[in-house]
C-alpha cells in the first residue's frame, strides 16, 4: 500500500466517521447507547431466567454484547461496502479493497468509544484485569478483526451479486447472536446444542478474552490459536477469491 | 522501445444483458432449474490503436457506438474479453467530475475525499487547498455542507480539485463540457495547459468544433469498431457523413468544398470571441467547370434557427469556378452572442434554377464572449445615453 491508497483509505474512514459522528448530535453517544440498551434488555430477561448462576454477570453480558456489536458492525459494513461506493467504482480505479478495508475500520473506532463504557463497568464492579488480560483482550478482538475481514471479502463481492444477501445475512447475524454464549454461560448448554455451539468459532475466541479479563483464568486457549490461523488462512483465501471477482464485478452494478 | 503510452491490441468488450434480472438469491429457489437468458451486447470489437506521448487524440461516434466503454476499458473499470491492453504513466480517468462527492460533508472535506480519489496525497491537496477554493470562488463556504451548495457551485469545486490532478495521461469524457459558456471556456483552457504541458489526453466528445481545435489525431467509433482513423479534419468529415448519411440529391461535388474560418492573424480556428474579425474561406477543387454560380452561406443555431446568411446573389459576380481555389468572405465584426453555430453551404447557378451542392453543416463554429447574460443572436451596435 503506498502513500496515496493510505492517504485514500484515511479519506474513506474520515468521511465514515464524520457522518457518523459530526451530523447528529447524538452521532458519538448512538455508537454506545445501542449496545448498552441491547445490553440493559437482555439483563432484564436473563438475570431473571438465569438467576445467579454467572458471577459478575453484568460484565460477562456487555462484554459479550460489546464483542459481538464489533464483529456484527465489521460484517455488515463488509457487506454493504462495494454497493455503497459503487458510483465512484464506475467512474475510477481506486484500489478496491481499499472500499472494503475502510468501511471496516469504522467498527474498530466504534469498538474504541465502546471500551470506555468497559472500564467504567470493570471499575464499577473493582476489578483490576492484569497486563496479560488486557493482551489476551486485544488478540481476541484482532482475531474477531480478521475473521470479520475475511468474511467481508466474500460478502462484499456476493452482495453485489445477490441483492437481498442483506436479509439473509441479518437473519444469520441473529441467529449467530444466540449460538454464542453471550446471554448464557457455555456450562448451561447440555447435549446436541453443545457440539452447535461447540462449533461456533465466536464461542472459543469469547471465551478466552472474556474469561482472562473477568475471572483472570486461561481458557480455549488452543482452540483460540487455531481459530486464529484458521482466519488468516481464511483472509488469504478470501482476499484472493476478491481479487479475481472484483475485475468483473463492475457489470454487476 | 516505442514511445507508446497506450497500446490498446485486439480488445473486445460484450456485456451480457439478462432478460429476466435475476439479482436476488430468492430467484434461485424458486426457480432453481430455470437457465438465465441473456442478450449479448457487443460494445467493443476488436479495437487496435496506440496512443503516443503527449499525443491528443479524439474519439468520436454517436451515442452508443462505445466511446465510454472504451474509456472505462482503458481506465480498467471494466475488463475486456479479449485483447490486451498496457498503460505507461499515471492514468487519470476524468469520467465524471466530483466523483465520490458527498452531500453530507463539508466543502472542505469533499475536497480532500475527491483529492484523494483523483489520486493526490495529504500533503498535496493541504498545499493546493487554497488554490482550489480561490479557483472555485468559494471562500466564506468552505465549511457549508455540499448539499447546500447550487449546482453551478458544485462543479466549479469539483473543476477546481480536478485540474489540480497530476497525471501523464488523462481521460477526458464529454461530460466535462457540459455548463455553461464560461465554464466551458475554463475547461477548453484546462485542455490547453495540459496539452502545453505535453501531457497525453484521449478526448472524448460530440463536440466538432472542439475536436477539430485540440485532437491531433481522431478515432471513429461505429458500432464497437474503429471506422476511421486520421487528422481530424477527414475524421469528422467521415463522421458527419455517417451520422447524416448521403445527402439526397447528391452531385457528387460535396467532398470538393471545404470550408474552414480564420481570424485576423490568419489562423484556422473554430471558436472565436464576438466582436473579433473572421474570414470564412471557401475552398474548391473541381474537375468540371461551374459556369456563373452563387453561392451561399446560411448560419444557424444547433436548433436550425437561422440567424443569418451571406450570399454572392446580386452582390458579387464569379464567372466561373474551376480548378483548385478559393473564394473568401470577411466578416468586420462577428457580431454574435456566445453559442455554437453552424454554417451550411449552398452552391447554385446563375438565375437559381439549379442546385450544384448543398451540404448541411458543413462547418461549426463557437463564440465566447467577455460578456455574460446576453440574450438572443446578436449585439445591437449603438450606445446608451440620458
Amino acid at each position: 500500500m503506498n502513500k496515496t491508497d493510505k492517504d485514500l483509505l484515511f479519506e474513506f474512514v474520515k468521511t465514515d466517521f464524520t457522518l457518523r459522528y459530526n451530523n447528529s448530535i447524538l452521532g458519538f453517544l448512538w455508537v454506545v447507547i445501542k449496545p448498552l440498551l441491547t445490553f440493559t434488555v437482555m439483563y432484564i430477561v436473563f438475570s431473571i431466567l438465569l438467576g445467579n448462576t454467572v458471577k459478575y454477570y453484568a460484565l460477562y453480558l456487555l462484554l459479550g454484547t460489546i464483542m459481538y456489536t464489533f464483529f456484527q458492525e465489521i460484517t455488515i459494513n463488509g457487506l454493504n461496502s462495494l454497493l455503497q461506493k459503487k458510483d465512484m467504482m464506475l467512474k475510477v480505479n481506486f484500489k478496491r479493497y481499499l472500499a472494503v478495508i475502510g468501511s471496516t475500520l469504522i467498527a474498530l473506532i466504534n469498538l474504541l468509544f465502546n471500551l470506555v463504557v468497559i472500564i467504567i463497568f470493570f471499575a464499577f464492579n473493582r476489578i483490576l484485569p492484569s497486563f496479560l488480560d488486557i493482551l489476551i483482550f486485544f488478540f481476541g478482538i484482532i482475531i474477531l478483526y480478521i475473521l470479520g475481514l475475511a468474511i467481508s471479502f466474500f460478502i462484499s463481492i456476493l452482495h453485489v451479486i445477490f441483492r437481498d444477501l442483506q436479509h439473509i445475512w441479518d437473519i444469520f447475524m441473529l441467529v449467530l447472536f444466540y449460538l454464542t454464549p453471550i446471554v448464557y454461560p457455555i456450562t448451561l448448554i447440555k447435549g446436541k446444542a453443545f457440539y452447535l455451539i461447540d462449533a461456533n468459532p465466536l464461542t472459543h475466541i469469547f471465551n478466552f478474552t472474556r474469561e482472562a479479563l473477568i475471572y483472570n483464568k486461561f481458557e480455549s486457549v488452543y482452540s483460540t490459536l487455531i481459530i486464529f490461523v484458521i482466519s488468516l488462512i481464511l483472509l488469504y483465501i478470501s482476499y484472493r477469491f476478491f481479487s479475481s471477482k472484483i475485475l468483473k464485478i463492475a457489470e454487476n452494478f | 522501445m516505442s514511445d507508446n503510452v497506450i497500446e490498446v491490441k485486439n480488445v473486445s468488450k460484450t456485456f451480457k444483458i439478462p432478460v429476466e434480472r435475476r439479482s436476488q438469491l430468492k430467484d434461485y429457489f424458486v426457480h432453481p432449474f430455470k437457465k438465465a437468458k441473456y442478450n449479448t451486447f457487443v460494445a467493443l470489437k476488436n479495437v487496435n490503436f496506440t496512443v503516443k506521448k503527449g499525443e491528443f487524440l479524439g474519439i468520436i461516434g454517436r451515442n452508443g457506438s462505445g466511446k465510454s466503454t472504451l474509456l472505462k476499458v482503458i481506465s480498467s473499470i471494466y475488463l475486456p474479453n479479449s485483447g490486451s491492453i498496457s498503460v505507461k504513466g499515471k492514468l487519470i480517468p476524468f469520467l465524471e467530475l466530483g466523483v465520490g462527492f458527498n452531500p453530507e460533508l463539508t466543502a472542505k472535506d469533499n475536497v480532500f475525499l475527491n483529492g484523494a480519489i483523483l489520486g493526490l496525497t495529504r500533503e498535496q491537496v493541504r498545499s493546493k487547498y487554497n488554490d482550489i477554493i480561490e479557483f472555485s470562488e468559494l471562500q466564506g463556504f468552505e465549511e457549508t455542507q455540499l448539499k447546500n451548495f447550487s449546482s453551478g457551485m458544485q462543479v466549479r469545486l469539483a473543476f477546481s480539485i480536478a485540474i489540480q490532478a497530476e497525471g501523464d495521461i488523462y481521460l477526458l469524457d464529454e461530460v466535462l463540457a457540459v455548463g455553461d459558456l464560461s465554464f466551458q471556456q475554463k475547461c477548453f483552457d484546462m485542455f490547453r495547459k495540459l496539452k502545453k504541458e505535453g501531457k497525453t489526453i484521449i478526448f472524448v466528445s460530440h463536440s466538432m468544433g472542439a475536436i477539430e481545435e485540440f485532437c491531433d489525431r481522431v478515432i471513429l467509433l461505429e458500432k464497437g469498431m474503429i471506422k476511421g482513423e486520421g487528422s481530424a479534419f477527414n475524421v469528422v468529415q467521415k463522421y458527419s457523413e455517417l451520422s447524416f448519411g448521403k445527402e439526397e440529391i447528391s452531385s457528387g461535388l460535396e467532398k470538393n468544398f471545404t470550408l474552414k474560418l480564420y481570424n485576423s492573424n490568419n489562423e484556422e480556428k473554430s471558436i472565436f470571441t464576438s466582436h473579433e474579425e473572421v474570414r470564412i474561406s471557401l475552398n474548391y477543387n473541381l474537375k468540371k467547370d461551374l459556369i456563373s454560380p452563387n453561392i451561399d452561406f446560411i448560419v444557424t443555431r444547433e436548433d436550425g434557427t437561422i440567424v443569418s446568411s451571406i450570399s454572392t446573389y446580386n452582390t458579387f459576380d464569379i464567372d466561373k469556378l474551376f480548378s483548385k481555389g478559393e473564394i473568401s468572405f470577411y466578416i468586420k465584426n462577428l457580431n454574435l452572442l456566445p453559442s455554437e453555430y453552424f454554417i451550411s453551404l449552398v452552391v447554385y447557378n446563375k438565375d437559381n434554377t439549379e442546385k450544384f451542392v448543398s451540404i448541411e453543416r458543413i462547418k461549426n463554429f463557437k463564440v465566447f464572449s467577455s460578456k455574460a447574460g446576453l440574450k438572443g443572436f446578436f449585439e445591437f451596435e449603438g450606445e446608451w445615453r440620458k
